[in-house]
């Protein structure tokens, strides 16, 4: 089975320029863009001053469009299980786990400041479960719209659902969506070119999900664990 | 005697994770409605169109701006109020009731995210044209008070939305939209992710 696992690379920075150069692959995604050179391009533009947009107001949720839609049901989802008591894990406590297995631990983009963390079980059971979601939810590859990147989207929403689902008061859980240069194959995916990948913090520690297939592997064992440039969660 | 050692064992086992308990029930994923172009077709934005609506909006800092598609659609406005009934509802089959959900651990980036798979499943679901969904995070420093959100300097997480009125900051719980250019946090930005 071939997967395409592109995503856009948009704007190469100064460092993935020397890359190029050099023609070394390009690992990062983050847009990189620097004031000065956006400055200049707004004025290439043509950029008005900054408009005065719509006041503060309300949306007032149109229910009634709701009303007669059918229901979309998915098949029985595992029951959420955090770990036990210490299962709360901070951005900073995230960060020395990956300072463990790897010298380049990514950036972590997030919301929250502490996350839940599921039972090991539980993921595994639940990374079965998504492959499930393929045939009613039609998800298949496509540019742009359901690429690499919707993918982990779409394995972590679920999983924030399933968990809310399931009673999980504490807080949004250790499930994230992550980018890498995939400079080596991983379960089916070829090497090259940035990727999008989940990474998990259970109860037995980081563990990486390719979602497109449901292989799953501690980070430590995971080739392209030093190749990550930022999780989201 | 044995009934009373085999039903606790049987709701033991009923709750072991990878026990399948019953169906995951939603409302059917949102389609939005979509601004065309000239031609009729959906009207597609790129990155730089979004760094211009982004500098329209007054953000100075783009280091931390992040796009991942190449090709977004614009949403329509007016569908935004579907948008935010499906995401109540999607909430409340799942025992979250959006209005009281700042009165527990509330983390926004979930619901944005939420909106965006949404969305995004729903094209997917009628063969949608290959284009990226409109529909962001921005996490920011709250140091400006919003409406019932006050300026506590706590880190919060809203949906950004590119519709045909420009960007708006939507916060699901108290049901605020603003545009980007009257949101009053717009210069605590910390990541602004689509």
């Amino acid at each position: 089975m071939t997967l395409k696992t592109r995503i856009a690379p948009l704007w190469i920075s100064s460092q993935r320029a020397a890359q190029a150069q050099t023609g070394a692959r390009v690992p990062r995604i983050r847009n990189p863009g620097r004031p000065g050179q956006v400055l200049v391009l707004a004025l290439a533009l043509g950029i008005p001053a900054v408009e005065a947009g719509i006041p503060n107001q309300r949306i007032v949720p149109d229910t009634a469009a709701l009303s007669g839609q059918p229901m979309t049901a998915l098949p029985p989802p595992p029951p959420w299980a955090s770990g036990s008591q210490t299962a709360l894990w901070t951005v900073d406590n995230i960060s020395a786990e990956f300072r463990k297995i790897t010298a380049t631990p990514p950036q972590i983009v997030h919301g929250a400041l502490a996350f839940v963390r599921p039972d090991h079980r539980w993921l595994v059971a639940y990374v079965r479960w998504f492959q499930l979601l393929g045939k009613p939810l039609n998800l298949h590859y496509q540019d742009e719209l359901f690429n690499c990147v919707n993918y982990s989207r779409c394995f972590v929403a679920f999983a924030d659902l399933l968990a809310q689902d399931g009673g999980e008061g504490r807080g949004s859980i250790c499930v994230g969506w992550a980018t890498v240069f995939n400079r080596n194959s991983f379960a089916g995916v070829p090497a090259g070119g940035a990727h999008a990948i989940v990474i998990a913090g259970t109860s037995e520690g980081l563990f990486v999900v390719e979602p497109q297939t449901g292989a799953m592997v501690a980070l430590r064992d995971y080739p392209n664990r030093d190749e990550l440039t930022e999780m989201n969660l | 005697m044995k009934h009373r050692l085999v039903l606790p064992a049987i709701g033991l086992l009923a709750l072991a994770p990878g026990a399948p308990g019953r169906n995951l029930d939603m409302p059917e994923f949102p389609m939005p409605s979509f601004v065309r172009d000239n031609l009729g077709g959906m009207k597609e934005i790129g990155f730089l169109k979004f760094f211009r609506e982004l500098q329209k909006g007054g953000v100075q800092g783009l280091d931390e701006v992040e796009f991942l598609d190449t090709g977004y659609a614009v949403l329509k406005s007016d569908s935004l109020p579907t948008l935010a009934a499906w995401l109540e509802a999607a909430c409340s089959s799942v025992g979250l009731e959006l209005p009281l959900a700042r009165s527990g651990n509330y983390d926004g980036t979930v619901l944005a995210r939420l909106l965006e798979v949404a969305t995004t499943l729903a094209a997917v679901r009628e063969h949608g044209k290959s284009l990226a969904m409109p529909i962001g995070l921005l996490i920011c420093r709250r140091r400006q008070k919003w409406g019932d959100l006050p300026g506590d300097g706590k880190r919060d997480a809203y949906v950004l939305i590119e519709t045909d009125k420009g960007l708006l900051v939507y916060d699901p719980p108290t049901r605020q939209l603003v545009a980007l250019s009257s949101f009053s946090n717009t210069a605590d930005i910390v990541t602004i992710q689509f």
